[in-house]
């Protein structure tokens, strides 16, 4: 008779391998990273250009760049692009991230010679045609009223903007008057800066055929244009713990966020604390799920994150709640916080997230395209091979006294910046 | 391709096995039959609720994450209208833990009075944070019941109204579990590394002797063919005007399926579709427009929906869709915008076999349609449809009297005022 009351056996977890790249070097300064999978006939090209909000000189012009290398080149119109890529059922984007802008090309791998001309032009020869930079400034400006109407959207502006100074790169959001003072020369002049291939990265991954390589290296061989160094950028922060609120009357709901500054990610600290963010809110099992939603009921989820991004890491805790609990919800939060600074982690509780975050490593790599994206923070963070293994490794030692000195470094209250966004609740 | 093999447990269950070695990863995928469409209308959301407390314990589990998590697990849930489906994904080792979680819970539950008072509250918050404290958030809240008349596709998922989730009691969890949640009800899909003799093994032992319960019928009114085209009308504090119109299109297992969704990729798949490029680029009319299908078991819809450039007549906007829409009513279209919007299709399919839970959940979809297979069969039912086959679904579905139309007016003034508040 089987014995439902008793779990099966578990089974230790195995190591993890990620395939390893194979590195071009080309002429014109920019590297190519080759991972191979052969499993569906799908490819993906990144190219990371030094162009993202970093590296701005003022506000809003890498998002425009971006935005507007697929709006018309010297050889096809806005229409004649989208077109073209969606004839042959390919996806092109171009997005400006903090740090830096990508340019993303997916594609079934029998197109990608018929689509290579194209992708040459978009990054050599753009036009920034005028009517579409004007069309583009009025819809985004309208979706930013869209987007502010949302209490999480005002909240994580906010928070960021007292964590990192309103004029940091790192601010989440876009401002209607930074949108409307962008001009087409900034735009232009910062593609010429900055979208250099000097020192950018290029991955291309999946059914990664040899012509098709080839055909790419040629590509890029014939740029010999704009292969400048970008300009280093430096931009300083001082941060002090602040506490706000966003008076929102018509909310039936608040959004609350607590954040920091943590350690960056090739620090010492970094691998133990994302341990430990996972305990406080990293996962559905996490303490803050546990108690506020689970046990309390008082909100659809909450959730604490580490966004590590090349100069600074933002570590913040994240829910919307009922407006009435908002206070208790801030005082749970607090609750959670000083258990982990003052006591030790059940040994159970440790072995379970141990597992949990192995085990969702291992499935969070599963397909050649996460493998990708593991692979390209090390080369965009400029960390060892092994990191990710180190990582694991540091996991699976660290202690539950340890976790308690991170707590009391990492999540001291005093250190933490708070924003509510919502109705407040008057006595 | 997906290579698949499948066999029927004894109590009824439906098991799909799909092998696939290159991956550290198993995958278990539970679709039980049962969606937002067969609850009562007096007691919308249930379903979607009572997935909630599938997760609160299980007859002789206490906790159904911590054990999966502990062996290095992750799961979740989905309810739709046609169906809920829970899934799990665990390294291949332990794949044995999900067997036994995935079959405790379909045997019985805890029915923890705490745990539905709990989840309750939570489904409340998540209907107030998705539908109502949103701007556009109670869209579909409106326009499905403008949509069906009689169809219970007329409700969301999330349910009509809050009063009919804090009025949900235990009694009735008890009477949908009867109902809904045993073998006979339910498919199975096994996928990723582990063998079909495996799997076999561990189906048998762990949901082998699960009582198979009793076959669910359903006997829903089918929504009638519209013959008149409706209008509604709201005003909110936001500040685009919004469009949406929907169309009554084919369900899943009809033989125009295909035709219809090629539609809506014709008229508002992506930058390159005849909405945009017309209304966003040439004319400037709409901020942004779309078109896309709920891809629905049963009558389904064909839904486009665009935000107004600030300043742009509501009417004028409308009247600027339905004469693309004529057109395509019109005039065949060129094989070369034909091929586009069918490369874009294979490409999709391709894409969408890339993540072991996704092959999974899509074969469990395709068992539940009738046949695990027509997960391969796709790609040449699109490559089949002809211009002449666009024409002819463009005219049935395209018909102004097929076409529901809520216009979602921005409010300048309450939104002026939204604004002083918060100063």
């Amino acid at each position: 008779m089987l014995d439902r009351t008793v779990a099966p056996a578990i089974q230790k977890i195995s190591s993890i391998q990620l395939p390893v790249a194979d590195i071009t070097a080309l002429p014109n300064g920019a590297r190519l990273h080759c991972l191979y999978n052969y499993n569906q006939p799908v490819l993906k090209l990144e190219i990371v250009f030094k162009a993202g909000k970093w590296y701005e000189q003022s506000p809003g012009v890498s998002y425009f760049t971006s935005k507007l290398l697929l709006e018309g080149t010297r050889n096809y119109t806005a229409k004649q692009i989208a077109d073209m890529i969606a004839y042959y059922g390919a996806s092109l984007e171009c997005n400006h991230g903090f740090d830096r802008a990508t340019l993303t090309l997916y594609c079934l791998a029998k197109h990608l010679l018929n689509l290579l001309p194209l992708l040459q032009d978009v990054i050599t020869q753009p036009t920034f045609p005028e009517n579409e930079f004007l069309l583009l400034k009025k819809r985004t400006l309208q979706n930013i009223s869209i987007e502010k109407q949302k209490n999480t959207y005002l909240a994580t502006k906010l928070l960021t903007e007292s964590i990192f100074g309103g004029s940091h790169p790192y601010v989440a959001g876009l401002d209607e008057a930074v949108i409307e003072n962008v001009s087409l020369d900034q735009v232009q002049h910062f593609f010429q800066t900055n979208f250099s291939l000097a020192g950018t990265e290029i991955f291309f991954s999946g059914a990664v055929e040899p012509e098709a390589t080839a055909g790419l290296v040629a590509m890029f061989n014939q740029i010999a244009l704009n292969n400048l160094l970008v300009p280093v950028v430096n931009h300083s922060l001082s941060y002090k713990p602040q506490a706000h609120y966003l008076e929102r009357l018509d909310q039936i709901q608040t959004t609350v966020r607590m954040g920091s500054i943590w350690p960056l990610m090739h620090e010492a600290d970094f691998s133990e604390l994302l341990l430990l963010n996972k305990i406080l809110g990293g996962y559905f099992g996490s303490r803050l799920m546990k108690n506020i939603r689970e046990d309390k009921g008082f909100t659809y989820g909450i959730f604490s994150t580490v966004s590590a991004k090349e100069n600074a890491t933002l570590f913040y805790i994240g829910t919307d709640v009922n407006y009435e609990n908002s206070g208790r919800t801030v005082e749970e939060i607090l609750k959670e916080i000083n258990l982990l600074q003052n006591d030790l982690v059940p040994d159970e509780e440790l072995d379970a997230v141990r597992n949990y975050t192995i085990g969702k490593f291992i499935n969070d790599t599963n397909n050649i395209f996460d493998q990708v994206d593991k692979y390209k923070s090390l080369i965009l963070h400029n960390l060892p091979v092994t990191y990710y293994s180190d990582y694991l490794q540091r996991i699976s030692e660290v202690s539950a006294e340890r976790l308690i000195e991170l707590a009391q470094q990492y999540l001291n209250p005093a250190t933490l910046t708070t924003v509510l966004a919502g109705k407040e609740v008057r006595a | 391709m997906i290579d698949f093999k499948e066999f029927t447990l004894d109590n009824g269950l439906r098991v799909v096995v799909h092998e696939d070695f290159t991956t550290p990863m198993t995958v278990l995928n539970v679709l039980y039959d049962v969606g937002s469409k067969d609850e009562a209308e007096s007691q919308t959301g249930f379903a979607h609720l009572f997935e909630h407390l599938m997760f609160s314990g299980s007859v002789n589990i206490p906790s159904y994450d911590e054990p999966l998590q502990k062996v290095g697990g992750e799961n979740n849930a989905f309810t739709s209208p046609d169906i809920t489906n829970y899934y799990l994904s665990v390294p291949a080792q332990n794949i044995e833990t999900g067997f036994w979680l995935e079959s405790d819970r379909m045997l019985g539950l805890a029915f923890d009075e705490n745990g539905l008072e709990v989840q309750r509250k939570v489904v409340i918050e998540e209907f107030k944070q998705n539908y109502l404290n949103q701007p556009y958030g109670d869209v579909w809240l409106k326009l499905r019941p403008l949509s069906y008349d009689v169809h219970p596709y007329k409700w969301p998922t999330i349910g009509k109204e809050i009063s009919h989730i804090a009025d949900a009691r235990m009694e009735d969890v008890r009477s949908f579990f009867r109902k809904h949640y045993s073998p006979i009800n339910a498919i199975l899909v096994i996928a990723g590394n582990i063998t079909f003799d495996k799997a076999r093994e561990l189906s048998e032992k762990w949901f082998g002797p699960i009582p198979s319960g009793e076959k669910y019928e359903r006997n829903l009114p089918s929504e009638p063919v519209r013959t008149e085209a409706k209008l509604l009308e709201h005003t909110a504090n936001v500040p685009l005007t919004g469009i949406y119109k929907t169309y009554l299109m084919p369900g899943r297992n009809d033989a125009d399926y295909y035709a219809a969704d090629l539609v809506s990729d014709i008229l508002g798949r992506g930058k390159s579709s005849r909405l945009y490029s017309e209304l966003v680029k040439e004319r400037k009319l709409f901020n942004s427009i779309s078109a896309s299908c709920t891809g629905s078991n049963e009558k389904g819809l064909l839904v486009i929906q665009g935000k107004l450039n600030e300043g742009v007549d509501a009417q004028v906007a409308n009247a600027a869709i339905e004469e693309i829409n004529q057109k395509l009513m019109e005039e065949l279209i060129s094989e070369e915008e034909l091929t586009k919007v069918k490369n874009h299709a294979e490409a999709s399919i391709v894409f969408s076999e890339i993540e072991l839970l996704n092959r999974a959940m899509n074969l469990a979809h395709s068992k539940l349609l009738g046949d695990a297979n027509l997960i391969n069969l796709e790609s040449e039912k699109v490559q089949a449809v002809t211009a002449q086959d666009i024409l002819q679904e463009s005219r049935q579905m395209l018909r102004p009297d097929n076409c529901a139309t809520l216009i979602y007016h921005a409010d300048p003034k309450e939104a002026e005022e939204a604004a002083t508040a918060e100063i």
